[in-house]
């Protein structure tokens, strides 16, 4: 089953004709239920911006975006928010948690956006927060819990209400190796045993070994497609190799 | 690119903290410079006015230290970051210091300037007032200079101490310090129902105590009363937030429905305690002073029509009978206007304006129907300290003339005008009273402006002859009174009114303040797809709760007080009544103003999220 498709998306900035920039050029994309996708390029490759439009926080110029189905064009304000709030889970690099509410508090949120009755939300949180193995801390504040327990908070904030696809920006941006590890071990054991579908962007090729498949980026533009046939260090190097091929756009690493 | 322009360029980008201080600022100096005005132009020659005066001077002082220390402080602490970004840089904290020091006196001469011309200008509009209205009169806002070097005198006070603190504060705190975020800090500190409860208590406890102790040691402990109930304030305040979320969890369903609006009000009123305990206060006190006055005033003519039955009483020793020959062209000129007319004996006590009266007078003159039994007496009176029931009761005619009688009963009122407390006796033991006995003549007239005219010239009469009587109208004691409270009124109403804007003022700052932190949280929420509905809704019930909350306890409190002090008035029921309708109307008038700053800061709040 498809969950993304887009067809020919393009995202131009500034006015067309003068001066514009081509974020993104007929872009074409299709992410299948329990995929678990990455999406890599140099800054400045449209990563974030294909993310902004897949998930409803900005419009394409041109071209569309589809979710199960549904044309995301389609949608007003609150319609493009209850989507959001139901269809897709988010997990970002700055995790995006209130420093306000609890750890417990912050997964249900989305929960308590929509309404949701308070046994079917204790029930929710008390099976992500075993899941997650969140039980010693998910009475704290953020503030008091390390980059690791807070973005494993934030994925499970992004698990709470099923969603059809888990968008992760640069989830492992704001964490050390040990951290980024378990948080990517976490995405695989979502994706293999909840059959999540995930889509992550990423700089960093070792988070990037974790998922079955990525899309690079260049200019806007997907350059290439690579596949994981289960060996994760064959797939880490083919990466790397694939990086070097797109030649001093990943110069950092 | 000089590190002077970036300064500059930081600063328009801060205008909006800027600005609310500078206005806070201009504000605080026009209310300043007015009551400098007043209280160097009072010529009303009434002590009450100008002790009124003055403390309200006082009251205002210190009101405006606060204020503006308040506002003053949060704004260096919403600057901090930036003070400690230029020090992260390499910036010396002496040329941190040089950089506030520009700023201050920037501030302090804009702010001083705007606000001496837009108190000149409000002080020409309160001179027409005063002087279109006759009870006004004696105020007067006319430009001096005393009040001007006054005024400069006070901001400078007030100024050096809030620069003094900045420097302080600066000095003691390390760079790292200063880029913490406090909020961290607040959220920490532990909290209790119990302290919310133990200020609850602290709170009413005074009320029970003022009603139930004697007047002389409710004097005597005035005051530490006021500052239990001021920390029990504070209590309350700074454990509400707590206290809501606590009782909202011991129900999930219902705190998870609120959870939107419920997330940070513990955070905020840990944060913002002092600032609502400040709009408590300032609130509480507005309500108090006017509660307070409007509520005596209704009393005070309430009583009028019991203390002065009468539209005009002459009083004059038996052998005199002035009324009959100095002044009975005076009379007969008023024959057709005069409506009743009496006149009755009575004794004179040695206490000022007692009186003894028999029982066959009040009867038969004064139409009323009682009976005294020999020994005994009927007591009238309106002061609080009538001698009670069977209890017995000496009363002197002069130092040597002593006589006892058993009351027989005590009665609220009074028998003539000027009479505060009469002893009605058996008409046996009157004729047995020796003591200087006076003649009363009492009059109704058709209107109180005969009534007046005819007071007027009876008075007029009485100074140029040099006549040995006394009048009383009720009339002119309304008007008296209506002059004096005119003046009170006039004043308290600047008072509140100051406390007011104030207290908007500071609801205004503390919101816009803050702005940044609620966008990033709604920001956030957004992300994860929060509607646009329930931000407006999530917000506007937040904000509702953390200034209402203040506003209506500083408005019971004070209304608390007002009753709980005239508890044992006559006309409580007025004072409960006047006062109470004062507080709603109060209430309801700074809600609405909460109403369209909320619907402001939603409005900010709406367009800064957007993605």
């Amino acid at each position: 089953m498809i969950v993304i498709q887009t067809e020919k998306i393009n995202k131009m900035y500034g006015e067309i004709e003068k001066n514009s920039i081509n974020a993104l050029a007929d872009v074409d994309l299709i992410i299948e239920q329990k995929e678990f996708v990455g999406i890599m390029g140099s800054s400045g490759s449209g990563k974030t911006t294909l993310l902004n439009i897949l998930s409803g926080f900005d419009h394409p110029t041109t071209g569309s975006v589809q979710i199960c189905g549904k044309n995301l064009q389609d949608f007003g304000d609150d319609e493009l928010a209850e989507f959001r709030r139901d269809d897709i889970g988010f997990v970002f690099q700055d995790f995006q948690l209130l420093d306000s509410l609890t750890v417990k508090e912050n997964i249900v949120l989305p929960l308590i956006l929509a309404k949701k009755q308070s046994d079917i939300i204790e029930k929710k949180a008390h099976d992500i927060i075993d899941y997650l193995g969140l039980n010693k801390i998910f009475n704290k504040h953020p503030y008091e819990i390390s980059g690791g327990e807070k973005q494993r908070t934030a994925v499970g904030r992004s698990l709470i209400t099923n969603p059809k696809i888990i968008f992760a920006d640069e989830p492992t941006g704001n964490l050390d190796s040990k951290s980024s590890k378990n948080i990517m071990d976490l995405f695989c054991k979502l994706n293999t045993e909840k059959e999540s579908t995930i889509l992550m962007v990423t700089h960093d090729p070792f988070a990037a070994s974790f998922c079955k498949r990525i899309v690079f980026l260049f200019d806007g533009k997907i350059h290439s497609i690579i596949k994981n046939n289960g060996d994760r260090e064959e797939f880490f190097d083919h990466i790397i190799k694939c990086q070097a091929d797109i030649g001093g756009v990943f110069n950092d690493i | 690119m000089t590190f002077k322009s970036i300064v500059l360029k930081n600063f328009k980008y801060n205008l909006r903290h800027h600005l609310a201080l500078i206005l806070c600022c201009i504000f605080n100096t026009s209310i300043i410079y007015l009551y400098g005005l007043l209280l160097f132009n009072n010529n009303s020659g009434s002590e009450t006015i100008q002790v009124i005066i003055i403390s309200f001077f006082i009251v205002l002082i210190v009101f405006s230290f606060l204020f503006i220390v308040y506002v003053y402080i949060s704004y260096l602490k919403s600057r901090c970051k930036e003070f400690a970004l230029y020090l992260a840089l390499g910036m010396s904290k002496k040329n941190l210091y040089k950089l506030m020091n520009i700023e201050n006196i920037f501030f302090v001469l804009i702010s001083t300037l705007i606000g001496l011309i837009a108190g000149t200008i409000i002080s020409y509009l309160l001179n027409i007032v005063t002087n279109s209205i006759p009870s006004l009169n004696a105020l007067s806002f006319n430009p001096n200079l005393t009040g001007l070097l006054f005024t400069l005198i006070i901001l400078l006070f007030i100024y050096g101490v809030s620069f003094t603190y900045s420097h302080i504060y600066l000095k003691k705190h390390k760079i790292i310090e200063l880029f913490k975020d406090s909020k961290k800090e607040n959220v920490n500190k532990k909290s209790n129902s119990i302290y919310f409860f133990t200020g609850i208590l602290m709170m009413i406890s005074p009320y029970f105590f003022i009603s139930f102790t004697k007047d002389d040691l409710g004097q005597i402990l005035a005051l530490p009363v006021i500052l239990t109930f001021l920390a029990g304030l504070y209590i309350v305040i700074s454990q509400f937030g707590d206290f809501i979320i606590k009782f909202m969890k011991a129900k999930s369903q219902r705190y998870y429905k609120k959870l939107l609006y419920l997330m940070n009000l513990s955070y905020k009123y840990k944060e913002y305690k002092k600032v609502l305990y400040l709009i408590a206060i300032s609130n509480g006190a507005a309500i108090f002073l006017i509660a307070l006055l409007i509520g005596a005033y209704g009393s005070e003519m309430r009583k009028t029509d019991i203390r002065y039955p009468y539209d005009l009483v002459l009083f004059e020793s038996v052998e005199n009978e002035v009324l009959e020959n100095d002044l009975k062209p005076i009379l007969s000129k008023f024959t057709e206007q005069i409506t009743d007319k009496r006149q009755f004996k009575y004794i004179s006590t040695e206490k000022y304006n007692n009186t003894v009266i028999s029982d066959e007078t009040v009867k038969n003159i004064l139409n009323y129907n009682l009976d005294v039994k020999s020994g005994h007496t009927i007591v009238y009176g309106t002061l609080s300290k009538i001698p009670e029931k069977n209890s017995l009761k000496e009363i002197s005619i002069t130092d040597n003339k002593k006589y006892q009688y058993i009351v027989q009963d005590s009665i609220y009122g009074v028998l003539c005008n000027e009479m505060p407390i009469s002893y009605i006796i058996d008409d046996k033991d009157y004729m047995n009273l020796k003591g200087n006995e006076h003649n009363v003549h009492i009059m109704k007239f058709n209107s109180p402006s005969e009534a007046l005219s005819a007071y007027s010239e009876f008075k007029e009469h009485i100074k140029n002859n040099s006549l040995n009587v006394q009048l009383s109208s009720k009339y002119e004691y309304v008007e008296s009174q209506k002059q004096l409270y005119g003046s009170i009124i006039f004043l308290l109403g600047l008072i509140a009114l100051m406390f007011f804007i104030c207290s908007g003022a500071i609801v205004y700052f503390k919101v816009f303040i803050n702005l940044d932190k609620d966008k990033d949280r709604f920001f956030k929420l957004n992300l994860i797809g929060i509607k646009k509905r329930q931000i407006k809704e999530a917000l506007t019930k937040e904000l509702s709760i953390i200034f209402s909350i203040p506003l209506i306890l500083g408005g019971m409190g004070a209304y608390l007080w007002v009753v709980t002090l005239f508890f044992k008035d006559y006309f409580f029921h007025v004072i409960a009544l006047y006062s109470g309708i004062i507080v709603c109307v109060y209430i309801l008038i700074q809600l609405t103003f909460h109403k369209i700053t909320q619907k402001n800061y939603v409005r900010r709040i709406l367009e800064l999220c957007k993605y």
